[in-house]
């Protein structure tokens, strides 16, 4: 009993808790009806997202393309740049390797090419070759023996100033941004030209050619020396006595950069040679001192590798073989500018 | 120096800037034409408003002129090494000295002929300092006019060539002075010492000249000793000397006939003298009238 009882009771709370059989119908159809409305929801809000989703991926697209774009272009400019750099860095770098690599000499001035450089040294060659051709009186076979090796020299005589001219750019001697050398040079082509001579002529030839050329050096340095004396005595209104014991003087105590001053001297009669002060000052009296002191003096000047004058009008009669027009130019024929003048401006 | 030019200008070295020259060149030009253009639209809209405007209301650009040279410049220019005028005069003194002690050395002048030629030479020292004082005044004038500046510079470069070559030279009244002061005697001594100078002076200046002609010419002692001989024994040395020097000796040279100089130069030698003698002969007119020859 006591079990039925308790399953009667089971049965009106199931009763009550269930409701009647005709609710049961109403509450499924309204719960069926909302689980559709709410499966419809859930599918509207995953549709949604999933546009949201395909947007933002379409924006997060677009800017990565963007992106990847902006990036694709900068690097072309990176790349533009760096290639107009490195061309702008070869296009210096050649520039500095030719001014680098050109013999630049100044000449009063005058610019001048590597060819025409080379025919100036050729003609200094010529005018000591046909001075000692006079002296020695060479025969054909000498002639063209001495010629051939000439041209061998003035070969290796543009290598060396080269050289020199290079060892002058790493020591800064540029002018208007190219290397220079401004040494006179004609005195190391009469050495080159007496070697010549000693090699390939008659010891006895050899010997006039010697004595020939004391004679001429002692010349030049007398008539120097007259012509420096003779201009600090129109200033200093000398004596006889010391006219002649400056000249001795200066002879005695002889400087080759003398030689490099007469020819300025003679163009310029305002100025007075820079001559040792010890020589002058012993033999001037008080008042000469006192004006002295006063003068323009003026040193050695500069006159180029080939020194001043017209170069190109020379006596010509000693021949040398032509040059191949081809030749290869000593540092690829870059220009030549032959240094001098009184005073070289340099911008 | 203390000179202060506000607008300094840089000459441009057109040869070696090349291509950038020319390109920064249109880049200034078609800058410089932008704003122009910008100048010539704003100028039309300033000039619509601007109709209210009495000429002349407008703000005038006031031209500042820096060019500046200090006083103490004129004294450093005329007087170069000397310093300045006090100095200069000092050294002047000792310059007449010298002369003085010259004349006499070689004429024995007696007290009063002394005297007439320190008088001549007080009179070419005044001239030369009431000159100074002229131009100083000049100078103070126009110190600060950049534009009437560039003349006055001509007119102060003669008076320092004048302390430059010596006060009693040639045209100075000491010079005129001492050929009227001296007796017949003295004269003859001192046209002698003279002569003697000016033929040293003028023997050194042709072996030099024929020492340079060497360069191009080159010549046995034998033919240089008797060209040397022939140039400076074909006539009296020149009557003065001076940046002519050596357009006197190939005028000089000219003066030696050709079949003289032929008989010691062979025939490529007379090919590069030939030319040289011809521009010395070209100078006559020159030396002439500045005084080296007759």
């Amino acid at each position: 009993m006591r079990y039925a009882m308790r399953a009667i009771l089971l049965a009106v709370c199931l009763c009550l808790g269930l409701g009647s059989p005709a609710a049961w119908g109403e509450e499924a159809a309204a719960k069926k009806n909302t689980t559709d409305e709410n499966k419809a929801a859930v599918t509207a809000e995953a549709a949604q997202k999933d546009a949201q989703q395909k947007a933002k991926a379409a924006v997060a697209k677009q800017a990565a393309a963007q992106q990847a774009a902006a990036a694709a272009k900068n690097a072309a400019v990176a790349k533009k740049l760096k290639f107009i750099a490195q061309q702008r860095q070869a296009k210096q770098k050649a520039v500095k390797a030719k001014a680098l690599g050109a013999v630049i000499f100044l000449q009063n001035g005058q610019a001048m090419r590597a060819d025409q450089a080379r025919k100036q040294l050729r003609n200094l060659y010529k005018v000591e070759l046909a001075y000692a051709n006079r002296i020695c009186d060479m025969s054909p076979e000498q002639r063209e023996q001495v010629a051939v090796a000439a041209v061998e020299s003035i070969d290796v005589f543009m290598k060396k100033l080269s050289k020199k001219k290079k060892l002058r750019a790493r020591g800064g001697g540029f002018i208007n941004g190219q290397a220079t050398l401004s040494v006179d040079q004609r005195a190391t082509v009469q050495a080159e030209v007496k070697k010549l001579v000693d090699t390939n002529l008659r010891p006895e030839q050899a010997a006039r050619y010697l004595e020939e050329i004391t004679k001429r050096d002692k010349r030049f340095q007398q008539a120097t020396v007259q012509f420096f004396v003779a201009r600090i005595d129109e200033k200093l209104r000398l004596t006889e006595e010391q006219r002649t014991k400056l000249q001795k003087a200066l002879e005695d105590n002889w400087r080759e950069q003398y030689g490099q001053t007469v020819e300025v001297l003679m163009m310029n009669p305002q100025f007075v040679p820079q001559v040792s002060s010890g020589s002058l000052m012993a033999i001037l009296d008080d008042y000469q001192k006192d004006v002295w002191r006063t003068l323009q003096r003026i040193g050695p000047q500069q006159v180029g590798i080939f020194g001043r004058g017209r170069v190109n009008e020379i006596v010509d009669d000693f021949e040398l073989p032509e040059e191949e027009a081809n030749a290869e130019p000593v540092n690829g024929g870059a220009d030549v500018l032959i240094e001098g003048g009184i005073d070289v401006l340099i911008e | 120096m203390q000179t202060d030019v506000s607008t300094t200008q840089t000459l441009p070295n057109c040869h070696l800037r090349g291509r950038t020259g020319v390109a920064q060149f249109l880049r200034h030009a078609v800058w410089g034409g932008l704003l122009l253009l910008c100048g010539f639209w704003s100028g039309i809209a300033f000039g619509q408003d601007d109709d209210g405007l009495v000429e002349g209301d407008a703000p005038q650009p006031v031209a500042v002129n820096r060019f500046q040279i200090s006083p103490e410049q004129f004294d450093q220019w005329v007087f170069r090494a000397n310093g300045n005028a006090r100095q200069a005069r000092k050294r002047l003194d000792s310059q007449l000295t010298m002369r003085m002690n010259e004349i006499h050395r070689i004429c024995s002048l007696d007290q009063t002929q002394k005297q007439k030629l320190s008088l001549a030479a007080a009179g070419d020292i005044k001239r030369f300092y009431d000159d100074v004082e002229k131009m100083r005044a000049k100078f103070m004038a126009v110190r600060n006019d950049r534009n009437a500046f560039g003349n006055i510079w001509q007119e102060i470069q003669p008076l320092q060539q004048k302390v430059s070559s010596g006060l009693f030279e040639t045209d100075s009244l000491f010079h005129k002075t001492i050929r009227g002061t001296l007796t017949p005697q003295q004269r003859v001594k001192y046209d002698r010492a003279e002569l003697k100078r000016r033929n040293f002076r003028f023997q050194a200046q042709v072996a030099v000249a024929v020492s340079l002609l060497e360069r191009r010419m080159p010549l046995t002692e034998a033919q240089r000793s008797q060209l040397i001989k022939l140039i400076s024994e074909v006539a009296p040395p020149p009557l003065r000397f001076g940046r002519y020097d050596q357009y006197v000796v190939w005028y000089f040279a000219s003066q030696i006939p050709e079949a003289t100089v032929k008989q010691i130069l062979d025939e490529a030698q007379w090919e590069v003298f030939k030319p040289q003698v011809r521009q010395g002969k070209g100078m006559q007119q020159t030396l002439r009238r500045e005084g080296y020859i007759p």
